[in-house]
């Protein structure tokens, strides 16, 4: 069985916490690399928390949210392609 | 051309001038998928209003951070090296899963190749007919064979470049690197495995560590261990051999095969070290004679096992090399008082051990 993949994000106290990734993909329209990911809560409904920022391969520092509906609409047709 | 046909032509051509191209791009996907979790995902929430704050530092696997997909070999490369370059990665495109090849398609880019001519002190003494420079994404050659070549570009297929000096299975944290032994073996298994091997090109040297190579894959998969070597994942090598093994016997046999890879060729005279690698010799194949008892043990107490237990393990004991010639004198590597040893610990059933002891020597 596949093990999962870990995204640690690191605060500016050192501070490092995970989540694991859904998935990540590029996306060709705007030139980005997109991660969605979870820390495995899930709200009161039992609706897994799922989130999504902009990360940079080569560097690891920068990690921007997500801001245009149209970056969110493609977001969510990858989260719902992948049923 | 008739009247009709003008119509129908001409049709179309009004109704393709309608399309709109923007609509279009919604039914093509431009995506380029780096990864998808096998997680099930009954329901969730997107939460687009969370921000990411203050973040100072993003881990992400090396696996999603890959910075080319494709080949574009540097202009600066040098021609009579090109074909094998490309032949290189054509095997290595067809045969492995694109998620295995992060590395490959990291560093053949702005891969590095210097002819030599062996004339440098240090070519001299270490009698290398290619390196592999991890640092640089460098390789050095010595006007050798196409599989010497070949041998080092799996190397820079497998190589992290990062500041863990990770290299197939070699962990760069100390110095001489760990895992250096396996890794040699191992990338001297899949230069022959993929590509025409010619037996003048052996390399004594790796002929020990080739053998273990091929044990150790055999203990855990052939997909599986390719999967870790290219991915440069000691770690994940451990972990396969904690299902018939403990760290510390993990460990030592890391070290015994860094120690053979090591002084094969050391010129001059020192017991202490002739004894050394004896001794890692025989632990070596201690360990790959007790790990595979275990497996097969393990596959016999699930109900998993065709045949015999006591036949399989001795057959397999029968074939595992027991003889090595260092420095012109043939050692043997364990002796019937090992295996009895070895089955004494792994085994419960005395029958069972001693008719292995009687069939395998």
């Amino acid at each position: 069985m596949e093990d999962k993949k870990v995204l640690k994000l690191v605060d500016e106290n050192g501070i490092e916490n995970e989540y694991e990734i859904i998935t990540a993909f590029k996306w060709l329209v705007t030139n980005k690399n997109y991660v969605v990911y979870t820390d495995n809560t899930c709200d009161e409904d039992g609706s897994l928390n799922i989130y999504a920022a902009i990360y940079y391969p080569d560097d690891d520092t920068k990690f921007d949210p997500v801001e245009t509906d149209e970056e969110w609409e493609q977001i969510e047709e990858r989260l719902d392609s992948m049923d | 051309m008739d009247g009709n046909n003008v119509s129908i032509i001409s049709d179309l051509i009004s109704q393709v001038e309608k399309i709109n191209a923007q609509d279009l791009m919604h039914f093509v996907r431009p995506i380029i998928s780096i990864y998808i979790t096998h997680k099930v995902i009954n329901s969730y929430v997107l939460h687009k209003t969370h921000k990411p704050k203050n973040i100072s530092k993003v881990k992400m696997p090396p696996e999603l951070t890959q910075k080319y997909d494709e080949i574009n070999i540097n202009e600066e490369f040098p021609t009579k090296y090109k074909e094998s370059l490309l032949k290189f990665s054509k095997v290595l495109i067809e045969n492995f899963p694109k998620e295995y090849l992060v590395n490959f398609y990291n560093n053949i880019n702005e891969l590095v190749l210097k002819q030599s001519h062996g004339s440098s002190l240090k070519e001299i003494i270490t009698n290398n007919l290619a390196t592999y420079d991890e640092k640089k994404n460098k390789i050095v050659i010595n006007d050798c064979k196409e599989s010497v070549l070949f041998h080092e570009l799996f190397h820079m297929a497998s190589s992290a470049n990062n500041k863990e000096r990770q290299v197939g299975f070699t962990h760069g944290i100390g110095l001489p690197p760990i895992g250096t032994g396996i890794n040699e073996g191992y990338t001297e298994l899949l230069t022959r495995r993929y590509f025409k091997f010619d037996e003048e090109d052996q390399t004594p040297s790796y002929f020990f560590n080739y053998d273990v190579a091929k044990n150790i894959e055999s203990l855990i998969g052939k997909e599986r261990m390719e999967e870790l070597y290219l991915k440069s994942d000691l770690m994940g090598l451990i972990n396969e051999l904690k299902k018939y093994a403990t760290e510390e016997e993990i460990m030592k046999f890391i070290n015994d095969n860094d120690f053979v890879v090591y002084n094969t060729y050391k010129k001059g005279k020192s017991l202490t070290r002739d004894i050394m690698y004896r001794q890692s010799l025989t632990g070596i194949k201690k360990f790959e004679i007790r790990t595979y008892i275990r497996k097969i043990k393990e596959q016999y107490e699930k109900g998993e096992l065709e045949g015999d237990i006591s036949t399989i393990i001795a057959n397999y004991i029968a074939k595992v090399h027991n003889g090595v010639i260092y420095k012109n004198k043939e050692y043997l590597l364990f002796t019937k008082e090992d295996i009895s040893e070895i089955a004494k610990e792994e085994l419960t059933s005395k029958e069972k051990q001693e008719e292995i002891l009687e069939r395998s020597v």
